[in-house]
C-alpha cells in the first residue's frame, strides 16, 4: 500500500460516520468507570481502598479522574473533529437540495416518482397547493406549459447538521468554560468581610437566615451579601443568594452551598488572652508554637444525651454544646462535650467558647462558557426537531398545453406516509370538485 | 381533607389501577397466543380503564402534596409507567397495532409494580428541589422514557418476529419489519426530543442550584450515555451495515440504560441525585 492511499484512508475514516460512532461507543463505555470508581480522590485512597493491579491500572489510565484524563479528552477532541468535518463536507449538498428548485425537463423525464396523479379539467392549481397546506409556489411558463413548484419544511434538511453543530457548539464552550472560568468559595458569620479570589472584588456577609418548617426540615437558606471593589472600597451590587437563587455578578455567580456552626473562641495562657478568633465547625486553632489546639468536632444546638447517643432536638440553639478535642504536644488529650462559657481547661491553658451562630458557605463561580452552551444546546434542539418532524416535501405540478395537469410529490423520510396523504388528498379533491382523475385507488 | 385521607383515596386509585394493567396485560397475552381478537378489544378497552384511575391517582397525590408529583422515587416510577402507558395508548392507535400491547404492557407492569414497592410518604422538599425547572426536567423525562419503552417492546418484535409462525392472525396484526422499524423509530424520535430536553432543563437547573451545569455526576453521566446509545441508534438504522437487527438491539441497550439511570444509579451508585 503507498502512502498516498494510507492517508486516503484514515483521512476517509476520519469523517465517517461508522467511526463517528463506534468513537461514540467506545466514550460512553469508558465513562461507565467514572460512575464506578469514586472521582476526584487523592491517590493514596485508591492504594487503600483497591488492590495493587487495580490501583495500578487506575493511576496509569487515570481512572480517579476519567472525565479529565488526556485520553477521554483526546476521544472528545476526535470527535469534534469528526463531526466538524463531517459537518462542513455535508454542507454543500444539503443546501443545495434546500435551495434548488428542480428544472422542469428534468423532472418530467424522472422515473422514479415516489407518487404521480394525473387530473383532467378546470382547475385552479394555486387554489389545490393551498388547500394541500403548500402556500408558498413557485410558477414557471415552459414552451410546453406550466410548472408549479412548492417546497415546504425545507429547513428540515438542515436538522441533523444543525444537531452535529449545536453539539460541537456545546462541546467548545463546555471546553472553554473549563479553561477560562474559576470556582472558589468563602465561608463566614455575619460582619466576615473577604476578598474574592480571582476578581477584584470583595464581599461582606451581612446576615444569614435559614427558614424551618414547623417539623424542622429547612425549607431556604439565605444569605445578604454585598460585593464592593476591592480597592476603593465602592459599593458594586448588594443583594441575596439563596438555593436555586443565585446572586449574579456580570462576570461570576455566587451560590448558596452550605452551613454550619461557628463560636467565638478565647484562648488564656496563665489568665493572660493570647488568641480571640471565630472557630468554624470542622476547624482546628493550633496556638503557641504548636503545644496546644482545640478543634471544634460538632455541634448540638438543642443538646440530648438521654439515649446515651449525643444529638440534638431542634436546629434551634436552646442547650447548645460544643464537642471537642484539645492535642497537646500533638497528642489528644481530652475530647468532650462543653457547654457555651464553660472553661476548657488543660496544664496553662483555657479555652473559652461563646456565642454560637451558623455561618453561610458560599460557592463563587465563573464559567465564561455558559453562554455558548446555551447557544449550543438551542440549536440541537431545534436540530433535533427540524430532523424528526419537519421533514422537507415538495409538491410539484404541470399543466400542459392541452389542460392535463400532473402531479407529483417528494419527501427524503416517511415516503410511504407522504404518499398516501397525497393519494388520500387528491381523491377528497377531486369528490368535492366533482372532477375525475384516473388515479389507481 | 386531612393528607392521610388522601393518601389512603391516592392509594386506592393506585391499587385499582395496577389490577386493570394487569388484566389488562393478561387480555393483551391471550390476544396475541390465543389468537382471539375479542380480547384484544377488551385489552385496549381495560388500559384505557387503568390509565384514567391512574392519572386520578396522580392528581389526588399532586393536590395532597401541594405541587406536581414529581419529585421522589415513588413519585417518578409512577409518573414513569404512565408516560410508557400514554405513549403505548397513542402509537397503539395511530398505528393501528394492537398486538404492540402484549410486549409493551409488561415493561408498564413492571414499573408500575416497581412504584408499588417504594415509600408512598410525603415529605417536604429540600431547598434544591423547589424549582419549577424541576418540574420542566422530570415531565420531559415521563414522556421520554415513554417513548423509550415503546419503542423497546416493538424492538422486541422486531428480533421475535421470524420466531413466529406466519398464519391470518400474524399477517393481520404483525407488522413488517420495515412498519416495525418505522414505529419504534418513531417512538425513539419521540423519546430522544424529549430526553435531549430533560438534560437541557436538567443543566439549566443544576447550575442554579449547584453552580454548574455539567459535572459529569453519576446520573448525568448515565443520562448522557443513554443518549449517546439512542444517537447510535439513529445512525445505525441509516447506515447499511448497522441497521435492522443491529439498530433493534440498540433501541433495547438504550432502554436497559434508561432503566438503570433512573434505579440503578440511585440505589448502585453515589450521586448527589439519591436524594429519593
Ligand atoms: C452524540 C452525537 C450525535 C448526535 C446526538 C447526532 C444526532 C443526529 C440526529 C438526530 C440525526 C438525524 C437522524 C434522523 O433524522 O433519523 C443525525 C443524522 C446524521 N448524523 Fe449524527 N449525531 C451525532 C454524531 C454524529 C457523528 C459523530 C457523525 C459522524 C460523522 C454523524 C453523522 C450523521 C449523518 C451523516 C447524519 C445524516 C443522516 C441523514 O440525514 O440521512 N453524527 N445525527
Amino acid at each position: 500500500m503507498n502512502q498516498d492511499s494510507v492517508f486516503k484512508d484514515i483521512w476517509k475514516a476520519l469523517h465517517s460516520m461508522k467511526f463517528g460512532m463506534i468513537l461514540l461507543l467506545i466514550i460512553s463505555i469508558s465513562s461507565i468507570a467514572g460512575t464506578v470508581i469514586p472521582q476526584n480522590n487523592p491517590l493514596s485512597f485508591y492504594k487503600r481502598e483497591y488492590g495493587s493491579f487495580t490501583y495500578t491500572l487506575i493511576s496509569t489510565l487515570d481512572l480517579h479522574k476519567v472525565y479529565t484524563s488526556w485520553w477521554f479528552i483526546a476521544m472528545m477532541v476526535v470527535l469534534s473533529i469528526n463531526l466538524t468535518l463531517c459537518s462542513v463536507i455535508r454542507l454543500p449538498g444539503l443546501l443545495r437540495k434546500m435551495l434548488h428548485m428542480p428544472a422542469v425537463e428534468k423532472e418530467m423525464s424522472r422515473s422514479d416518482f415516489l407518487v404521480r396523479e394525473e387530473i383532467y379539467g378546470e382547475i385552479d392549481v394555486k387554489k389545490l397547493f393551498r388547500k394541500a397546506r403548500f402556500y408558498r409556489l413557485k410558477v414557471q411558463e415552459t414552451e410546453k406549459g406550466t410548472f408549479y413548484f412548492a417546497y415546504k419544511h425545507r429547513f428540515g434538511h438542515l436538522g441533523s447538521w444543525l444537531t452535529h453543530v449545536g453539539l460541537l457548539i456545546i462541546i467548545v464552550s463546555y471546553m472553554f468554560g473549563q479553561i477560562t472560568g474559576f470556582d472558589t468559595y468563602i465561608y463566614g458569620v455575619p460582619g466576615v468581610q473577604e476578598e474574592i479570589e480571582h476578581t477584584s472584588y470583595m464581599m461582606s456577609i451581612d446576615d444569614f437566615d435559614i427558614d424551618f418548617r414547623p417539623d424542622y426540615t429547612v425549607n431556604q437558606y439565605t444569605s445578604s451579601i454585598t460585593i464592593k471593589n476591592s480597592v476603593t472600597e465602592e459599593i458594586m451590587k448588594v443583594g441575596k443568594t439563596a438555593v436555586n437563587e443565585p446572586f449574579r455578578m456580570d462576570n461570576f455567580s455566587i451560590y448558596q452551598n452550605g452551613t454550619g456552626w461557628a463560636v467565638d473562641m478565647l484562648l488564656e495562657r496563665d489568665g493572660e488572652e493570647i488568641a480571640e478568633r471565630i472557630l468554624y465547625q470542622s476547624e482546628i486553632h493550633v496556638d503557641d508554637n504548636q503545644r496546644i489546639a482545640l478543634q471544634f468536632s460538632n455541634f448540638y444546638p438543642d443538646f440530648d444525651n438521654s439515649r446515651g447517643m449525643p444529638r440534638t432536638i431542634s436546629p434551634y440553639p436552646n442547650k447548645p454544646r460544643f464537642l471537642y478535642s484539645v492535642f497537646y504536644e500533638g497528642q489528644r488529650v481530652d475530647m468532650n462535650v462543653a457547654e457555651m462559657g464553660q472553661p476548657i481547661e488543660w496544664q496553662e491553658y483555657t479555652f473559652i467558647v461563646t456565642n454560637p451562630r451558623q455561618f453561610t458557605l458560599l460557592q463563587i463561580v465563573s464559567d465564561p462558557g455558559i453562554p455558548g452552551a446555551k447557544v449550543g444546546g438551542l440549536v440541537l434542539l431545534h436540530g433535533i426537531m427540524f430532523a424528526f418532524y419537519f421533514h422537507p416535501k415538495q409538491l410539484k405540478a404541470f399543466k400542459d398545453k392541452e389542460g392535463r395537469l400532473t402531479i407529483w410529490g417528494d419527501t427524503i423520510r416517511n415516503q410511504e406516509a407522504y404518499k398516501l396523504q397525497i393519494q388520500q388528498f387528491l381523491t377528497n379533491y377531486d369528490k368535492k370538485q366533482g372532477g375525475n382523475s384516473d388515479g389507481a385507488y | 381533607m386531612e393528607l392521610t385521607r388522601y393518601i389512603q383515596l391516592e392509594s386506592n386509585f393506585f391499587n385499582i389501577a395496577i389490577t386493570m394493567y394487569v388484566i389488562s396485560m393478561a387480555l393483551y397475552f391471550l390476544f396475541f397466543v390465543g389468537k382471539n381478537e375479542k380480547h384484544g378489544k377488551y385489552a385496549t378497552f381495560f388500559i384505557k380503564i387503568a390509565f384514567i384511575f391512574h392519572t386520578v391517582a396522580l392528581i389526588t397525590r399532586g393536590a395532597a402534596a401541594g405541587r406536581v408529583p414529581l419529585t421522589n422515587q415513588y413519585e417518578f416510577a409512577t409518573s414513569f409507567a404512565w408516560g410508557i402507558a400514554l405513549c403505548f395508548m397513542v402509537f397503539e392507535y395511530k398505528y393501528n397495532f394492537r398486538a404492540m400491547g402484549a410486549f409493551v404492557s409488561p415493561i408498564v407492569f413492571l414499573i408500575i409494580g416497581y412504584a408499588a414497592m417504594q415509600s408512598k410518604d410525603i415529605r417536604p422538599l429540600m431547598p434544591a428541589l423547589q424549582s419549577n425547572w424541576l418540574v420542566f426536567h422530570v415531565a420531559t423525562a415521563v414522556i421520554g422514557y415513554g417513548g423509550f419503552g415503546v419503542a423497546c417492546g416493538v424492538s422486541f418484535m422486531y428480533l421475535f418476529k421470524n420466531k413466529f409462525k406466519e398464519d391470518a392472525f400474524f399477517k393481520k396484526h404483525m407488522p413488517s419489519l420495515e412498519k416495525l422499524d418505522l414505529i419504534s423509530y418513531r417512538a425513539i424520535a419521540l423519546g430522544f426530543l424529549f430526553l435531549t430536553l430533560c438534560i437541557a432543563t436538567g443543566a439549566i437547573w443544576a447550575e442554579q442550584a449547584w453552580g454548574r451545569y455539567w459535572a459529569w455526576d453519576p446520573k448525568e453521566t448515565w443520562s448522557f450515555i443513554t443518549w449517546v446509545i439512542y444517537s447510535i441508534y439513529l445512525h445505525a438504522r441509516i447506515m447499511k451495515e448497522w441497521s435492522g437487527r443491529k439498530a433493534a438491539l440498540f433501541s433495547i441497550i438504550g432502554f436497559i440504560c434508561v432503566l438503570f439511570t433512573y434505579i440503578g444509579v440511585n440505589t448502585l451508585l453515589p450521586s448527589i441525585h439519591s436524594y429519593a
